[in-house]
This record gives C-alpha cells, structure tokens and sequence, in this order.
C-alpha cells in the first residue's frame, strides 16, 4: 500500500473526531482516579498551598495542556489556592494563560462566582536550576522569603494565599506535569528528614511506563497517563458536576482513540498481506 | 515573752482607756472585712470589672477592624495582581512574544511531534510482523494495552483497562526497575573504573 494513503487514513481519523466535535466515553484509568481521590480529600484551609509544576513546551501540549487543565478545574472548584511555576522556560505562556482560561471558563458556568489571580493562584514564572530550587525549597524555614516575587514583580507577602505559608510543611500537595523524566528531581530533592508532599504526575504517554515504578513504590499518590488520564480525569469531574461542558481532554481524547485504532487496523491488514504473500511464495 | 510584754503592756494601757489588744484586733478584722465587701461586691470591682467589659467591646471593635482591614487588604493584594497582569499585557514586548510564540514555536513544536503519528501508523503496517513468537508476543501486548486506554477496548471487553493495568503495574514495573537498577550499577562500575583509571593502559 502507498505510505500516501496511511498518512490520508491517519489524518482523517485524527481530524474528524476533532472537527465534528464528536466525543467517546474514555476507558476507565485506575491511577487517574487515585489522583482525583487525593485532589478531593485535600482539605482547603489558609496557609497551606499547592504547588503546580507545569514543565510543558508546546511540543507536548496537545498531551500535557488538558492534564494541567482539569487538575487546576478541579482546585479552582474546591477553592484550594496554587502556586503554578516551571523549570521550563518556553512554559511561561502556559504559565500565564492555563488558570486565566480556566477561571474565565468557571466564572461564565456560574456568574455568581469569581477567581482571581492573587486571591486563588499565583503564578511563580520560570525557575533555574531545578535541583537547587528544590533543595532551598525544602530546607527553607520561610518559603515567602525565598521565593520573594511572583512572576510579576509583585511581593509574596503582600499576596493573600501565602499568608501562613512559611515551611515545606505548608505545601499540601504537589503536582508535576511533564512530557520528560524530570519527575526525578521532585522525588529526590522535594522533601525534608520529617516530612515529604504528595506527588502527582501528568506525564506523556511515551514516559507512562517509567512514571508506573514511582506509583508502584509510593513516592508519587497519582498519575495521569497521557491525554487518556487527563479524559477520565475529565468524566470524574462530569460525575461531580454535571453542569460542567464537554473539554478539550475528551475531545482530543476521542480522536486519538481513533487514531489508535485505525494503527491497530493497519497492523491488522499488514499482516493479512504479509500471510497472503508467504502463502502465495509457499 | 515579748508576747508577754505586750498583754502587759495592752493592760497597762487599758487602764489609760486604750481597749484591750482582742478587741482592737476584732475592730480591726472588722474593717478589714468591710472593706473586703465593699472591693468585692462594690466599688473597685464593679469599676474593674466595667472597665473589662469596656476593654472588651474595645477589642471586639479592633477585631472587626482588622478584619475588614485584612479583607481590604486581600482586595488590594488581588487587584495589584490583576493589574500586573493587565499591565504586562499591554507592552508591545509582550504583545511580539504572544504572537511569536502562539504564531510560530507552538505550531512548529507540535507539528514536529505530531509526525510521530503518522510515521508510527506507516512504520507498523510495514514492520510489525508476526514472524516469530516474541513477536506475536509484543504485538498482542501491544494492541490489549493501546484497546485498554481507548474508548473501543471497553466497547470490545469491558474488563479490557483492567488487563492493561496489570500489563503496567506488574510485568511492565519489574522490566523498567530492572532496567534502571541494572544502569544503576553500570554507571557506578564505569564511575569506579574512571577513579581509578581502570583500562586506561589498554586506550594508550
């Protein structure tokens, strides 16, 4: 068969779903649910703070853009304050737009509400050299201090969520999304002799298998597995509010299942050839 | 003794018309009850304790003060927030960098990976072959684990993301943590090698 005619196939069964906005219950994923177990029981009180790692560029977005999405939806819903930053430069834009987007998205469903940057997210910008921000992190007795400004120049201090945030300690959960292993740095250098975060990890599909001997062991809580983590992630939160609309995790979710399938097919079909040719030779 | 004196002396003194020394203490602890009473149920106490209760309506006021005062204060703090960002979006810097980045690096970046589908789909049509066991191996492998994270494997089996989890927890965990265990130990024994310059005779 022509390569033409594969890559006609391909982007076809990619761009329908996406096109006819065209949308599949995603299969069920364990290690998402695990994730969202952990967002819901975590208790929203003043002077404890996520922290977001968003170490996404726009190579992984398509995968890694609606991870950050529902995990950042769903903190915004219980009004747990985060802090997003990143050890990847060229993540700033997402830095900046992912929670402005969400909160639009948000206050649009229920007009009464309102997110504020400041009062429900800060964003920490671009951060060097990730072992030793980690290692300061942790070792630091007052983290307003050491983190100083937020990506805008304006002081932590006089920020309302870091009010009471001063330790390691006060970081309840951490959530790390990237399309490499730089999970590592976190496991490693994220922690102190008394006490150690919560770690959940959004990672590509290409990293899944790796990502699974940190779940195995404990050292992350969760996982979202690619774009299929981030689409059941997304019908848990349908589950809980059912006024929510459909996001881009399932819709992208639906066409690479697709996609998928049509590889399966074509592996199918080179086989049946690859067998009707051998048995014509023979 | 100088007890003794002093009821001498309180006699003598008596005598003088000065009342015996019981009944001046009783006059005394008299008084002194009095006084008591009136600090108690009275006077200082009742002043005291108006002057609490005054001090607490005070308080009460501050508190109601500083609350307002923090919640000002969490306004400010969002609206200078708010207004950092309105205002970095406004340079032309910003405004370059938007349409840089949305215009150019984003749809670059992703269409570099995106090939990956499409050479995928073209590479396993012409190389994934059963030509041998491993290979139906990989192959079945392959297709549970791709049908147990898409939409189709449930239509197909309803227990199909189930096997998948336990291709990933169980047989895909042990190769991985081999893997990294055995690099592990290959990167200290070249490390050790390298210390002390092992095999560096036979380079020369």
């Amino acid at each position: 068969m022509n390569r033409r005619f594969i890559y006609i196939f391909v982007i076809l069964a990619v761009s329908a779903p996406l096109l006819l906005k065209f949308t599949m219950k995603p299969a069920r994923m364990v290690s998402a649910e695990r994730s969202f177990k952990v967002i819901e029981e975590l208790p929203a009180v003043q002077g404890k703070i996520v922290l977001i790692g968003m170490d996404i560029g726009p190579s992984v977005k398509a995968e890694t853009v609606p991870q950050v999405e529902v995990i950042l939806e769903h903190l915004m819903r219980r009004r747990i304050p985060f802090a997003v930053f990143s050890l990847l430069v060229e993540s700033k834009k997402f830095l900046d737009d992912i929670p402005q987007r969400i909160a639009k998205r948000l206050m649009a469903e229920d007009p009464s509400q309102k997110w504020q940057y400041g009062k429900d997210w800060v964003n920490l910008g671009y951060q060097p050299f990730a072992n030793l921000f980690f290692e300061g992190l942790s070792k630091s007795d007052d983290i307003v201090a050491f983190l100083k400004k937020d990506t805008f120049g304006t002081s932590l201090s006089n920020i309302s969520i870091f009010q009471g945030v001063k330790k390691l300690n006060d970081i309840s959960l951490v959530l790390e999304v990237s399309g490499s292993a730089v999970i590592g740095s976190y496991i490693q250098f994220l922690q102190k002799t008394d006490y150690r975060p919560p770690i959940i990890h959004g990672c590509t599909a290409i990293t899944v298998p790796e990502a699974y001997i940190y779940l195995d062991s404990g050292q992350i809580v969760g996982l979202l597995e690619g774009l299929s983590g981030a689409a059941w992630y997304s019908e848990l939160l349908r589950y809980k509010f059912p006024q929510r609309a459909v996001d881009t995790a399932l819709l992208t979710n639906t066409a690479l299942g697709i996609g998928q399938f049509v590889v399966m097919a074509l592996i199918l079909f080179g086989n049946i050839l690859h067998f009707l040719s051998r048995k014509r030779l023979a | 003794l100088s007890a003794n004196a002093a009821i001498k002396s309180d006699q003598e003194k008596n005598a003088a018309g000065v009342p015996p020394f019981e009944v001046r203490i009783e006059k005394l602890r008299g008084a002194a009850e009095q006084e008591l009473a009136h600090l108690v149920v009275g006077g200082v106490s009742k002043e005291i304790g108006e002057q609490i209760d005054a001090l607490l309506v005070s308080l009460k006021q501050q508190t109601l003060q500083l609350d307002a005062l923090s919640n000002k204060f969490e306004e400010l703090s969002t609206s200078v927030g708010q207004y950092a960002i309105l205002e970095s979006e406004k340079t032309y810097a910003h405004k370059a960098y938007q349409f840089l980045f949305d215009g150019l690096f984003t749809p670059l970046s992703a269409a570099m990976f995106s090939l990956l589908s499409v050479y995928i789909a073209a590479a396993a049509f012409r190389a994934f072959r059963i030509r041998s066991f491993e290979a139906s191996l990989m192959m079945v492998t392959a297709v549970i684990v791709m049908l147990g994270q898409t939409s189709f494997g449930t239509a197909i089996y309803e227990g199909m993301p189930a096997i998948r989890q336990w291709l990933m927890e169980v047989p895909n965990s042990a190769a991985f943590r081999a893997i990294r265990i055995g690099a592990a130990i290959a990167g200290l024994v070249m490390a050790v090698r390298v210390w002390l310059s092992i095999g560096s005779e036979e380079v020369k």
